[in-house]
């Protein structure tokens, strides 16, 4: 049998439903063994679009997603893509071609050191240069990227080493080596008890969700201890995915673009138990800020992430399910103090006045960001999957838009990368094809992946792309505004793309409103026959994201929207009355 | 700031003698010394790291879970 005939065998049995991916000179004899398979390959327009379509996939079924790519410049194109992954602790396996064996190290056609170049950021790469371990590394790289905390691999496999034939070798009995298995260990019952006695003595508690939750399916968990112990729950940016923001404890997302209640929340609270996130400087601030005047409880299934940015009061080593589960089990018999009844619905309150603030403003001459995010909650189902690229609109996504579903929020966090949202907008839609899919993206973002809307119409992969199109590269625009003077470089774009054309090049219907009501019905139609659409809403280059923590400060340094404070001060004294 | 003497068995490919030095280096510890010999199907390596004690507790957490790295143990 031939080595990559044995690959995609073995992909068969592990559940590989689709991948994808272009093909190449050095990956030919795995493309031509995928021709007789049921795994249905996607014939992306540019490597890092299959990277991002995987993790989509990945993100919406918790397992590995597959991107394939030739030598040298398809797999470079794949970096991106593959760090992407790492920062946001997602599977993610990527099969690269390469040169064959005795070309390899004479600087090739199309030769590159993609192990050596993706290593730092990769739970397991290497170059398989022994065809009868092929089938072995394959299993190895996909078990390692679903095991404990997430994250990408990737097997290099030289073009001889693919068509080498292997023998009859027993495929189904090829598992993955142990140190590619290795279970996250159980919660120290000493660091439980430890936590327990910290929750117990706690007046007003925080729970900081991260992407961790989502992956160790612990919403139900999470969302439990909060309404135990009354706790306020906030989310990261990946840690939005994790929880449903209708519950009457959840405030939404926190840090340097969080909701006012969120920050105000953390600054509060005289505990914070942090859950499945690595406490980046972008959600908590300073991390010696973060520690004073509260204690901190960590639990992560990577023992590497406790105590790297923030030394906790207690650690919490294992999986969030069973962490959650250990400590709730041991707070039920428990005594806890009472706490202070009103001070999560104080918080909600102070979220609804933010959001009846924002609401009430007058538009300018285009429509505002936020009242388009809160048309698009609106009209989309409950189940829907929504992605979104990077920048100003990723911002107001995570503000305005409520996740009411755990998994249906798909974002570029740590990496930020730019051009996220429609790749992976339509890994999503591979992975939940009965489910609407919509990309919130900007204008910039959006043009650095636009090519995939020809992808998704010759896949039948609809998916709704809105466009927060303020011909700006805004977020960088705002930061100019705000902390270089006004001085605007580069920021502006004032090419003359026609994004509905554009679409329609592509064979995706493109339709340009200017008003909430024209909005509302491009969303009601393509929602109810499932259809690709893009949709081109402008909003004004001036409009910014707020609340915006200055980068470097504590949350309390918050910058609020200009009047919120009066607003709400008004409101308090009028509450009064 | 800590000293540590640590004795690794590696699976025997390169990939695995790099990683390690990756992690090494974004941990942001101080290789004083590092010993790597061959040994049948294995690589071992000694290494004498120095660096905060929460960083070079980072990087043993950090070898222990990798794939690449079959055992870490700390000699003093």
């Amino acid at each position: 049998m031939k080595a990559s005939d044995a690959l995609v065998r073995k992909m068969e049995e592990l559940g590989v439903e689709v991948v994808f991916g272009i093909p190449g000179g050095a990956n030919l004899p795995l493309y031509d063994s995928l021709y007789d398979s049921s795994i249905r390959s996607i014939l992306v327009k540019h490597e890092q679009h299959a990277a991002h379509a995987a993790e989509g996939y990945a993100r919406v079924k918790r397992r590995p997603g597959i991107a394939l790519a030739t030598s040298g410049p398809g797999a470079t194109n794949l970096i991106t893509g593959i760090v992407n992954a790492a920062m946001d602790s997602a599977p993610l396996v990527a099969i690269t071609g390469q040169v064959v064996r005795s070309f390899m190290g004479t600087d090739a056609f199309q030769e590159a050191d993609i192990v050596g170049m993706v290593l730092p950021h990769v739970k397991y790469a290497t170059v398989v240069l022994d065809s009868s371990r092929i089938v072995k590394e394959f299993v190895n790289a996909y078990m390692c990227a679903a095991t404990g905390r997430p994250g990408p691999t990737l097997i290099d496999l030289p073009r001889d080493v693919q068509q080498e034939d292997i023998g009859e070798a027993p495929i189904e009995e090829v598992a993955a080596d142990p140190e590619f298995v290795r279970s996250p260990q159980d919660p120290d019952e000493r660091s439980i008890a430890a936590a327990a006695d910290l929750i117990a003595r706690a007046n007003r508690i925080c729970i900081l969700a991260g992407g961790g939750v989502y992956f160790s399916d612990a919403s139900d968990e999470l969302l439990k201890l909060a309404e135990m112990v009354n706790a306020a729950v906030v989310c990261t940016t990946p840690g939005k995915i994790s929880v449903c923001e209708n519950h009457p404890n959840v405030l939404g997302v926190v840090g340097m673009h969080g909701r006012i209640e969120s920050n105000t929340a953390i600054i509060d609270a005289d505990l914070v138990i942090c859950v499945g996130t690595r406490l980046s400087d972008r959600a908590i601030g300073p991390a010696a800020e973060f520690k004073k005047n509260r204690k901190i409880i960590h639990i992560d299934i990577d023992p590497s992430e406790v105590g790297k940015n923030v030394i906790p009061d207690v650690g919490i080593v294992g999986d969030a399910k069973k962490a959650l589960n250990a400590l709730i089990s041991r707070l039920s018999t428990m005594s806890t103090r009472p706490r202070y009844p009103g001070w999560v619905e104080g918080l909600k309150e102070l979220g609804r006045s933010f959001d009846e603030y924002m609401f009430s403003q007058t538009d300018g001459t285009r429509l505002s960001s936020y009242k388009v995010i809160k048309i698009i909650r609106e009209e989309l189902p409950k189940g829907a999957i929504v992605t979104t690229g990077v920048g100003q609109h990723q911002m107001w996504a995570q503000l305005f838009f409520k996740v009411l579903e755990p998994g249906t929020f798909l974002t570029s966090a740590g990496l930020g990368t730019m051009g996220f949202g429609l790749p992976a907008a339509m890994g999503a839609k591979a992975a939940a094809p009965d489910r609407i899919v919509l990309n919130m993206d900007g204008d910039g973002s959006f043009l650095m992946t636009c090519q995939c809307l020809g992808t998704i119409v010759e896949y039948d992969y609809p998916v709704i792309t809105v466009v927060f199109d303020n011909r700006a590269l805004g977020m960088v625009r705002q930061w100019q505004d705000l902390f270089y003077k006004k001085r605007f470089k580069d920021v502006d774009i004032e090419d003359r793309t026609n994004l509905i054309k554009l679409a329609e090049s592509f064979g995706v219907e493109g339709v340009f409103v200017e008003s909430y009501e024209e909005l509302r019905s491009a969303l009601r139609r393509a929602i109810r026959n499932d259809e690709a659409i893009l949709i081109d809403v402008p909003i004004d280059k001036d409009e910014k994201v707020f609340p915006m923590v200055p980068p470097g400060k504590w949350l309390s340094d918050i910058i609020l929207p200009p009047g919120f404070s009066a607003y709400a001060d008004e409101k308090i004294a009028s509450q009064a009355k | 700031m800590q000293m540590k003497r640590l004795r690794l068995k590696l699976s025997r490919q390169y990939e695995a003698i790099i990683k390690l030095l990756l992690m090494a280096k974004q941990g942001r510890i101080s290789l004083r010394e590092a010993h790597i010999n061959s040994a049948d199907s294995l690589i071992e390596a000694t290494l004498l790291v120095e660096g905060p004690p929460a960083k070079i507790l980072w990087f043993m957490e950090k070898a222990r879970s990798s794939p690449y790295i079959k055992s870490l143990e700390e000699l003093e």
